[in-house]
């Protein structure tokens, strides 16, 4: 059912808008405006910027129904703005909302100069109805063909509120269709209104004072109260008294100064966990089919060039990129849940608390904690801090969170400090992490005060109601979100990879005669019959000559070129070539130790752990991980930025190159200067 | 003044704005409140971008509140509706009785401390 303006004299000239195609979805945040945009467009939307801001835009696709006036099959472009209380605050979001509905900002994909939108689809909340025909009314003055959706009209009707659409679409002098978007309700119904759009028959006051009596005198018009039948009775109010109540209980534990912190550590942990544990299942499954898609690719494929670039360049650099798939859906899946509860903008609050001391917002918490699976997802995630210095203050320190790839260093630094004890392993291995926070949070406390100076805005947010979440809306959240990575960070990320395969693998050098002479013992004694020993000496020679190998690559050279430069932290060319090749991705430096110092990329194997403990530097005397030494390379991973993928999306998501550039050289010159203070003070105790 | 009216002259927000201006009641401030208060904001004295803000929110003045929680968060549930003029208040105050307005028809808003002190109702 949808309701008409009454044909009056005052019937615009201007009627159905020909051609129709572009439609601006228009509202409050909390109205459902987003559930309401994947009914009418599903997969068929694409997430991207609006040009040459920060600010997110979805563009779907929809095919609108015949109607007497339009061709059949017409398509629709809906432009999903972000959700806003009023068009006329000074806020980046209002400013991007006026604009496009002035035309003077184009939505991704449209030509520049395209012009304002062919109509617009204002979503107001029937639970609210009186604050949201403030925007209503703000709208309708842009005397844009406008169609209202009166959304969560269900839960209208649950709290005893009876809304006149008709009355309704007469006051606004354009159409209304109520929805219920998360069940569908309603949707072919604001298809077909779309293409009777009409430029609205009334016009609101313009100053803020006369739309605030205009929306209090409809609102009284067209709500009443219903009786227990559900008949309006326009009589006293009946409140849902249980509602509210069950609300206050829940909001009185979850901002609680103890409870709430509490219960939103057992939300985070169970959301880290499911990170780690449920994550890793298709993370495994992706390196086992792309291991195998390597291999076969070397059984197929003619040895060569061409060989070696798709094994070991293209494929390993699909699954490096590929890989981090499962981690980014899952968290924006579970992200998109505990938003839709109702739940996440109480945590935020609760965390405000905690963060505001340090420059940062409530709002960066998951942000943070997010990154202790993987910075990528934590730093897209911040695009929903609303304020700017906030959000690059916690783009710019979310890396120093000790992220999974950091993972394999810590333990394999933390064994050879502690061999024997578990429990000092432990206790290293958080120190880590506190290290990583605290690094973090002084970094954002120093921008604020510096580079992005200013007292935080004192936080204001409105609660939404809790509800049920929708698993279809979180399904949307993490396919978009997923899409949008493999398009944009993992094609950098491709690149990269690439580039440091080639540098770790080029100029290929012939193997030293000392492998050579070994593995032909080895195959004589196999040949003899004496395979055990034989295959030994065969594995042996082939370390040998990995080492050599990757000692006189490219990457080898560099980390021998740059060696003076780490030597006053006690890194030799071995450290300083995996700390080069770390540059890339953190979690390559176990496998290049394992390889130059054993032979082997399999940190983990049998014994190589020991060869590790037992490795020699070039003067066959001293070790390569002397305590101290160990102790400065932990303290250098922890605090370092060695992660070119997170540094391509902090240049997308902070707007630029400049922000990647400064958080590479302050996170590489906080780990030098720590790790140079551990070194230097642990060699003279 | 008499009748415990007074002149908004801005010294509660310290002239940084967002004062009304006009004759109004005394109001207090929302963190003095207790939880299930319900009140009348008389003018939210803070800067006028967050004024602005609360004010698109819907905590505008003439608003009747609900405190649901004091602290930090403070937690308002703000009804939305035709306000009715009590004949009995000042000239330009309005009153209106929750009993009287449509049923369930609200939001709920968190403020921080700073801003919660900053938002005057007469209860």
């Amino acid at each position: 059912m949808t309701a008409s303006p009454a044909t009056t004299d005052q019937v615009s000239d201007v009627d159905v808008v020909p051609g129709l195609t572009r439609v601006a979805l228009l509202g409050n945040p909390n109205t459902g405006k987003t559930t309401l945009f994947n009914r009418i467009s599903g997969l068929r939307a694409k997430t991207s910027n609006f040009p040459g801001t920060t600010q997110e835009a979805r563009v779907g696709h929809a095919t609108l129904p015949a109607s007497p006036t339009q061709r059949e099959g017409a398509r629709l472009e809906l432009i999903d703005l972000p959700g806003i209380y009023s068009l006329e605050l000074e806020l980046s979001e209002s400013e991007i909302c006026r604009r496009v509905l002035a035309g003077s900002l184009a939505a991704p994909g449209s030509a520049p100069g395209s012009g304002a939108p062919d109509a617009v689809l204002v979503v107001v909340d029937a639970t609210n109805l009186g604050r949201n025909l403030m925007l209503a009314g703000e709208a309708l003055r842009r005397r844009l063909p406008t169609v209202v959706a009166l959304n969560m009209i269900d839960l209208s009707r649950q709290r005893g509120l009876h809304i006149d659409i008709d009355a309704l679409a007469s006051r606004l002098g354009c159409e209304v269709v109520p929805t219920c978007a998360r069940g569908g309700d309603g949707v072919p119904a604001v298809l077909e209104a779309i293409t009777r759009a009409r430029v609205p028959n009334q016009t609101p006051p313009g100053t803020i004072e006369g739309l605030e009596a205009w929306a209090d005198e409809t609102y009284a018009a067209v709500a009443s109260a219903t009786s227990a039948r559900g008949n309006a009775s326009g009589g006293p109010a009946v409140f849902v008294e249980h509602h509210t109540t069950l609300t206050d209980r829940l909001d009185r534990v979850f901002t609680h100064p103890v409870g709430g912190v509490l219960s939103f550590m057992a939300v985070m942990f169970c959301v880290f966990y499911a990170l780690f544990s449920i994550a890793a299942i298709p993370m495994d499954l992706i390196e086992l089919v792309f291991a195998h898609v390597g291999s076969l690719v070397e059984a197929v494929v003619p040895d060569g060039i061409l060989r070696e670039f798709l094994a070991g360049g293209v494929v390993s650099a699909i699954s490096a990129t590929v890989v981090f798939l499962p981690q980014i859906c899952l968290l924006f899946f579970i992200i998109s849940l505990l938003e839709d509860t109702g739940y996440l903008a109480r945590a935020a609050f609760v965390m405000d608390r905690v963060l505001r001391p340090f420059g940062l917002s409530g709002h960066a918490f998951v942000p943070l904690l997010s990154s202790h699976a993987c910075a990528l997802p934590g730093i897209m995630a911040c695009r929903a801090i609303p304020e700017k210095k906030d959000r690059l203050a916690t783009i710019l320190v979310a890396p120093f969170m000790s992220c999974s790839a950091r993972i394999p260093v810590y333990v394999l630094l933390t064994v050879l400090l502690f061999p024997d004890s578990p429990f000092w392993q432990s206790v290293a291995f958080m120190g880590c992490y506190l290290l990583g926070i605290f690094a973090g949070l002084f970094s954002a406390l120093i921008a604020r005060r510096t580079i992005l100076k200013g007292q935080g805005r004192p936080m204001m947010l409105e609660l939404p109601t809790y509800k049920r979440p929708s698993i279809r809306t979180a399904l949307y959240a993490a396919y978009d979100r997923g899409l949008m990575f493999l398009k944009k960070a993992g094609t950098v990320i491709l690149a990269i990879c690439i580039l440091l395969w080639w540098l770790s693998t080029y100029p290929h050098v012939q193997p030293p005669a000392e492998a050579v002479n070994l593995g032909a013992q080895g195959q004589a004694l196999v040949e003899s019959g004496e395979v055990a020993r034989g295959e030994e000496m065969i594995a042996t020679a082939e370390q040998m000559t990995e080492r050599h190998a990757i000692k006189h690559s490219f990457a080898g050279r560099i980390g021998r070129t740059v060696q003076p430069v780490f030597e006053p932290l006690g890194y030799d060319w071995q450290l300083s070539v995996a700390v080069m090749t770390s540059f890339a991705a953190r979690e390559v430096f176990a496998g290049s130790m394992a390889t130059i110092v054993a032979g082997t990329d399999d940190a983990e194997g049998e014994g190589v752990m020991q060869r590790i403990a037992d490795a020699r530097r070039d003067d066959g005397v001293t070790l390569v991980f002397l305590p101290a030494v160990s102790w400065s390379l932990l303290v250098y991973y922890v605090l370092a930025m060695q992660c070119l993928p997170t540094l391509a999306v902090t240049a997308k998501e902070a707007g630029g190159l400049k922000w990647a550039l400064l958080q590479l050289g302050w996170m590489s010159t906080l780990a030098y200067v720590a790790a140079l203070l551990v070194f230097q003070t642990l060699t003279r105790l | 003044m008499a009748d415990g009216l007074h002149q908004s002259d801005g010294s509660c927000c310290q002239g940084r704005g967002g004062c009304s201006g006009v004759l109004a009641r005394v109001g207090v401030s929302l963190t003095k409140l207790r939880a299930g208060d319900v009140g009348v904001v008389c003018e939210t004295c803070m800067d006028p971008l967050d004024a602005a803000m609360l004010r698109a929110m819907g905590l505008r003045p003439n608003a009747t509140i609900r405190v649901c929680r004091l602290g930090e968060p403070c937690i308002v549930e703000v009804f939305t509706g035709a306000a009715k003029v009590d004949p009995n208040c000042a000239p330009g105050v309005r009153s209106d009785r929750p009993c009287d307005r449509p049923g369930g028809c609200s939001c709920r808003i968190g403020l921080a401390r700073p801003l919660a002190e900053r938002v005057m109702v007469m209860v």
